[in-house]
């Protein structure tokens, strides 16, 4: 700063004295006189010539100072001592007009004092008083390191301070010696050089009295140091005594002892001094940039305590500062909320133990002292928070120290963010999870346990990873995710079944379309499951069932499919089975009902003698040889097969009457045939075969019901009874059938005559009877009446013993034996020439009911029309070396004797 | 088992001789068999299971397969082992035609063998078996059909 080279001008009311001041010392300097009584123009052109005499361009400012009062801010002087002519000059704002440079005006104590402390004794002091004392007394104080000019320029007038009869400048300046001694200090000083008592006393008299204007300056300013200037000054040596004694009478001893006073020793300081204005005014620039520069410094800080304040009152996690014995110093908002409190001071000075359990307390307390001690930050750390009233919490804490001035850790700052809702959705979370797991393995367990096969299928048909384990075996397909159900189907099922399933299944897909609709569709529900061999040769190998059902997302859009099957074959085996049982049992229940009326003894019979005759038949089938035997055979099957249609009707088994039937219906239709071969027999065999299941079945039955019975059996004469009963019943359904009225006359039949070994051949044979008697003898009513009979027909059987044989006769009141239809059938049979039986006896026509083939009836039915019976008789007759003999008389009656021997020949 | 069955059976045997010798095979008239074994020197038997269950055989005379076996390889001298194989091949033919008319009613097992003349050859006593005589040149040969 000082290098700077600049113009000090010092005014007093005789000269303009002007020198350039650079590196503390004055380079060149001049002196002009002025013409104190001109007018201020002129004396203004003088100081300016003054100043123009060393004006280099170089010059970085002026100072001036005058012996005025000053407006220092804007350099207007005012009543310039010995100057008249200038009462204010605008002495700045003129110079720096015509120099060009910046100018400081201020009065020329003030000079004093700044020349001192820039470059003379007041250099290393802050405080400092320069007091002029010389024709006057003036002084300037510095106050840190600046000069204090006051508002007006009017500080430091400690001479206008009343003192004594006067004021200080009375006694502390010339006027004192020339007031007071009538002599001036010059010559004072010189006497006193010589050791002149007077003047010494003068001196002394004058220091006791600037003794006092010094301590009025201590109660005032109290300046580190007080330097003396002006003429008197350099009589310092002769008042110094008698000025330092004074101020031992000052009130604050120490102020006293510190206070360095000193007497200037720069001859030229009035010029230096007002170079010493741009200096001052420099560093008053320079501390109002320090201040501004605190200010800024200052405001930023609080700006940057503001913004914490605001993160810290805003942000919603916690913030704590803690000291070294972890109690809380600072915390914000939140953190007082979180701890219940309404205002963050609540909780200075608290620390956790006040919150809470000892349990989380302590370990956090040394947590903490852990992390004072090593400086060791903990971060994120999530802490599990438990509260003296037992409430839990979860915190994520970070904890770092801070560290004082001296860089020690003085503390921890602690942010904590509320994690309990997190902590709670996370447990949540972990238990969700474990649940799923528990469900997968559920899942897992059922997939791989289950007797069914499920499986998901998607749109186009793949099945999805998630199957159970019998789905393989089921569809014999190992691992079928991700396979086309379809093309598996294809090597199973028929081809139409596959299109079907296909369109099925698409549909199922179609949310249009009724799910409940389409399932009565489903074409899978009994499938044939009929694996493919390699000759194309499809074999039933089980049945499947599948179901299928949709399952949707949340728009109610078919995404995938559900779908269950099963292996059904036991069902459907069961089913088939069932069926068949249903039937049997259907069949067995008409039995039963048709034989409940009937006696098992009876029944047994029937059964008996049906058996034997099916035996009878298959032996006929198994010794016929080639086709010249077809027609005995088919004769001989035929007979015997009548008389089973003949004994179910006395029974009035209509089952098996019907069954008999069918069957004597089969022979005839192989008899038509042209060619005979042995496959032809193969429904007569079938039929054969099925019978006989029936005749067992029958068996079975009857058996259970004569169990029953057994208690109950009849006596026997009940059992003739029932033989006459059951030849009654024969013909009531008879006559029912054919419309005519017939009565039954059985009073002179002893059925318990009847040997027990021609007990079934005399029902056969009375069946035979009572069928041709009923259906050829007997008329209807209408014929009856216009013959003049009675209008019902009369049937009587009678029985007679001897010793050697059983006979019994049958008689009927009809029409008797028709001779001409009989001669007519048998020239239609062939077996005997037109000639051979017009010569006939009417007895030997008659003959011939008891040959094959010959019956007179116009048509075929149940009861009679198929030529067979009479045959059948006499056939069984002659097995027994039994007798029948027919005697008729026209439209009168028609009788049949009948003789069996007592010694049956086949016993 | 009903008349479409066992003519399906009968015709499929005699076919077969017709096909392979241009000679026509006749059929006696079928009988329910009884307890009487029907059994001759060589028999070749197939079993039936799935949907309906049985079993059917037939049986012939070494003589028989001989002259068969003659035609068929086109051999003046016949072995023991042509003939055994030859009756294999007769069941083995019917089974064929059978699974390709039942298809998916019908589980047909691999024919069996049976040469010397055994006791009789065992069916099932429950469902009844019919038995057809089968005559080619002066031959009798038996079918046995037992099926439900």
């Amino acid at each position: 700063m000082f290098n700077k080279a600049i113009i000090g001008v010092d005014l007093d009311g005789a000269n303009v004295r002007v020198g350039k001041v650079y590196n503390n010392q004055i380079e060149k300097h001049f002196t002009l006189s002025i013409s104190s009584e001109k007018t201020q123009e002129y004396i203004l052109q003088e100081v300016i010539q003054a100043i123009d005499k060393i004006f280099e361009p170089n010059i970085a400012g002026i100072g001036i100072g005058v012996p005025s009062l000053v407006d220092v801010g804007q350099g207007i002087v005012y009543n310039v001592k010995n100057i008249p002519s200038w009462k204010e000059v605008h002495l700045k704002e003129i110079l720096e007009k015509r120099f060009n440079v910046s100018t400081y005006v201020n009065n020329d104590a003030n000079c004093f004092a700044v020349g001192e402390k820039y470059f003379g004794k007041g250099h290393n002091y802050k405080n400092i008083t320069a007091l002029i004392i010389g024709t006057g007394m003036g002084s300037g104080i510095i106050i840190d390191d600046k000069l204090n000019s006051g508002v007006n320029c009017g500080a430091g007038e400690f001479g206008k301070i009343p003192y004594r009869d006067h004021n200080y400048e009375y006694y502390c300046s010339e006027q004192f010696f020339i007031n007071q001694h009538d002599i001036n200090s010059e010559t004072l000083y010189n006497r006193a050089l010589q050791g002149d008592k007077t003047a010494l006393d003068v001196f002394n008299q004058f220091g006791c009295y600037l003794g006092d204007a010094i301590m009025t300056i201590l109660n005032a300013v109290d300046p580190e140091q007080i330097i003396l200037g002006g003429s008197i000054a350099k009589a310092y040596s002769f008042f110094q005594e008698a000025m330092r004694r004074r101020l031992n009478d000052f009130t604050y001893k120490h102020t006293v002892e510190r206070l360095i006073i000193e007497v200037s020793e720069q001859p030229q300081i009035a010029i230096l001094g007002a170079a010493a204005l741009y200096f001052d005014a420099q560093k008053v620039v320079e501390l109002e940039t320090v201040k501004i520069q605190r200010q800024q410094a200052e405001d930023a800080l609080i700006q940057e305590q503001n913004l914490l304040r605001a993160l810290m009152d805003n942000i919603p996690d916690n913030i704590y500062f803690k000291d070294t014995k972890c109690r809380f110093t600072k915390i914000n908002k939140a953190m007082a909320n979180w701890f219940g409190f309404k205002e963050t001071s609540q909780m200075i000075g608290k620390s956790d133990f006040d919150f809470f359990t000892k349990e989380h307390a302590r370990p956090a307390y040394e947590d903490e002292q852990k992390i004072i001690k090593t400086g060791q930050p903990l971060i994120g750390l999530e802490e599990k928070e438990t509260w003296a009233d037992g409430r839990e919490t979860w915190v994520s804490t970070t904890k770092v120290t801070f560290k004082d001035a001296e860089g020690h850790i003085s503390g921890i700052i602690g942010i904590s963010r509320d994690i309990t809702d997190r902590k709670h959705a996370e447990t949540k979370l972990h238990e969700y999870r474990k649940n799923l797991e528990i469900a997968k393995k559920e899942t897992d367990n059922i997939l791989q346990n289950v007797e069914e096969g499920f499986f998901l299928l998607n749109r186009q048909f793949e099945i999805k990873s998630q199957y159970s384990k019998s789905l393989e075996t089921i569809l014999r397909k190992k691992d079928p995710a991700n396979k086309n159900l379809i093309e598996i189907l294809e090597q199973n099922v028929s081809p139409k079944i596959l299109i079907e399933a296909k369109e099925y299944i698409e549909l199922m897909f179609k949310d249009d379309i009724d799910e409940e609709v389409i399932n009565e569709l489903n074409p899978l529900i009994e499938t044939e499951f009929t694996p493919q061999s390699a000759d194309g040769i499809r074999t039933v190998l089980k049945y499947l069932s599948f179901r299928f059902r949709r399952i949707s997302d949340k728009n109610g859009k078919t995404i995938e499919l559900i779908a269950t099957v099963n292996d059904i074959t036991e069902h459907v085996i069961m089913s088939i089975q069932l069926k068949k049982t249903e039937a049997h049992t259907k069949k067995q229940m008409e039995w039963l009902l048709s034989i409940l009326h009937v006696e098992p003894e009876l029944l047994k019979e029937f059964m008996e003698s049906g058996q034997k005759e099916l035996n009878y038949i298959d032996e006929l089938l198994k010794q016929s040889e080639k086709g010249s035997d077809y027609d005995s055979c088919l004769e001989n099957v035929f007979r015997s097969m009548h008389l089973i249609k003949g004994n179910a009707s006395l029974l009035d088994l209509k089952y098996f009457v019907k069954e008999a039937h069918g069957f004597e219906e089969e022979i005839y239709k192989i008899k038509n045939k042209a060619n005979i071969s042995g496959s032809d027999f193969v429904p007569l065999v079938i039929q054969l075969g099925e019978m006989r299941n029936n005749f067992d079945e029958l068996n079975d039955l009857i058996e259970r019901i004569v169990k029953i019975r057994t208690h109950f059996r009849p006596k026997r004469s009940y059992e003739n009874k029932l033989f006459i009963n059951s030849i009654q019943n024969l013909i009531t359904n008879l006559a029912q059938d054919l419309e005519k009225d017939i009565k039954f006359l059985h009073n002179e039949f002893d059925a318990g005559f009847v040997p027990y070994q021609y007990r079934l051949l005399t029902k056969e044979i009375l069946v035979q009877l009572v069928r041709n008697a009923v259906f050829h003898g007997i008329e209807s009513a209408d014929e009856r009446i216009k013959l003049n009979k009675n209008p019902y027909g009369l049937i009587e059987i009678t029985s007679f013993a001897d010793n050697n044989a059983f006979r019994f006769k049958f008689r009927d009141d009809g029409r008797g034996l028709q001779i001409g239809k009989l001669r007519q059938k048998a020239k239609e049979s062939g077996k005997w020439s037109e000639t051979e039986i017009d010569q006939w006896s009417d007895e030997k026509a008659a003959g011939i009911i008891f040959s094959h083939g010959i019956s007179t009836s116009e048509k075929t039915g149940f009861v009679a029309g198929r030529g067979i019976g009479m045959d059948i008789i006499n056939n069984k007759l002659a097995q027994h070396d039994g007798k029948i003999k027919v005697n008729f008389k026209k439209g009168k009656y028609c009788e049949f004797i009948i003789s069996l021997p007592l010694e049956d020949k086949n016993l | 088992m009903n008349e479409t069955d066992l003519h399906f059976f009968i015709d499929s045997t005699v076919n077969y001789f017709e096909e392979v010798t241009n000679e026509k095979a006749t059929t006696g008239i079928p009988y329910i068999k009884g307890d009487e074994p029907v059994v001759l020197e060589y028999t070749g038997i197939i079993g039936i299971s799935g949907k309906r269950k049985g079993s059917v055989y037939i049986t012939t005379n070494a003589a028989m397969l001989n002259d068969l076996a003659k035609i068929i390889l086109n051999l003046e001298e016949v072995g023991v082992e042509d003939i055994r194989d030859l009756i294999g091949e007769i069941a083995n033919t019917i089974s064929g035609n059978v699974r390709q008319a039942y298809g998916s009613d019908f589980m047909i097992s691999v024919p069996v063998v049976v040469d010397g003349k055994t006791k009789d050859i065992r069916l099932p006593d429950s469902i009844q078996s019919f038995v057809i005589p089968i005559m080619w040149r002066n031959y009798k040969s038996f079918l046995a059909v037992c099926l439900e």
